[in-house]
């Protein structure tokens, strides 16, 4: 596999800590996959994950079901929230970088079907600059100028080189574990999975006329 | 219910290590085990800094365990709080 990034430093450091990557990973694997999380691909510098809601809830609004009344449907259905490629080219000279992409064909997509956001009582409110998100979700996921999307997050590529975050180096994170797999994909299944959860639980509602 | 049967053993996944928390009374917030498995994990930041989820769900931790539906042996997930674009 031709990595995207040009690999500059020597590629026997890079995959001596990719394959450390790959320990940690493997270690909680079978916990991830029940938590919804499955591997897709494991290919150096690569690793590709699906992120999966284990179920769907949607009550149906059809009055020729149930006359002014809502029909609930409560399934075990996965819905893939969205599928994703963390490249570790470099590591951890520099982040490892995430794109989303096509759960079929891993090509680079620019729909998910949710977006990860941090909701006020997972942000660390101590250290909010903007004091909006103490009140509002914060999004995580955020197109960028051609429109791909990119994850705002400490420990990832795309933050630490986006010109709003130059005083917030990579450098300062290096050694605490941000660009580590298990951090990665715990913040982005709190982002995802949980908060998905956290809507079903609200009861999703969709309406239906007839047509 | 007697009393032994108050105590569980609750599992707290921090990062790679899994910390057990045994003779967890069920009437107690989650809070208190969570405060433990911190500690017991020589973890310095504040209990506040910390989301904690079972089974892909959000825990309350001031709830008393005995209301969330937790069982002998169950663990959960410790995800430091953790900012983007609004962060510093």
């Amino acid at each position: 596999m031709t990595a995207n990034q040009f690999q500059f430093v020597d590629e026997r450091v890079t995959r001596l800590k990719y394959e450390r990557q790959i320990e940690n990973f493997e270690r909680l694997e079978s916990s991830y996959r029940r938590e919804g999380i499955i591997t897709l691909s494991i290919e150096f510098p690569y690793f590709e994950f699906a992120f999966f809601a284990k179920e769907t809830l949607v009550q149906i609004k059809n009055p020729l079901i149930i006359p002014e009344k809502t029909l609930v449907i409560r399934t075990p259905l996965p819905l893939c929230l969205f599928s994703i490629k963390i490249d570790y080219t470099n590591f951890d000279t520099i982040p490892p970088s995430i794109s989303i992409i096509n759960l079929f064909t891993s090509k680079k997509e620019r729909n998910v079907q949710f977006a990860p956001y941090i909701t006020p009582d997972q942000q660390n409110k101590r250290s909010l600059i903007d004091e909006r998100f103490k009140s509002i979700n914060q999004n995580v996921l955020i197109p960028d100028s051609k429109q791909d999307l990119f994850f705002c997050l400490r420990g990832i590529k795309e933050y630490h080189e986006h010109p709003q975050h130059n005083g917030d180096s990579w450098l300062l994170y290096r050694i605490d574990g941000k660009g580590d797999i298990r951090t990665i994909l715990d913040q982005l299944q709190l982002y995802s999975i949980v908060n998905y959860n956290k809507l079903l639980s609200q009861q999703l509602k969709l309406e239906f006329g007839n047509g | 219910m007697n009393n032994h049967n108050q105590l569980i053993t609750l599992n707290f996944r921090i990062q790679n290590e899994t910390i057990p928390i045994d003779k967890v009374n069920i009437n107690q917030p989650l809070s208190v085990p969570v405060k433990k498995a911190l500690k017991d994990n020589n973890q310095v930041r504040e209990l506040e800094d910390w989301v904690v989820t079972f089974n892909g769900s959000q825990l309350d931790i001031s709830q008393k365990i005995e209301n969330l539906g937790l069982s002998d042996g169950d663990t959960l997930k410790l995800t430091l709080t953790e900012g983007g674009g609004g962060d510093r």
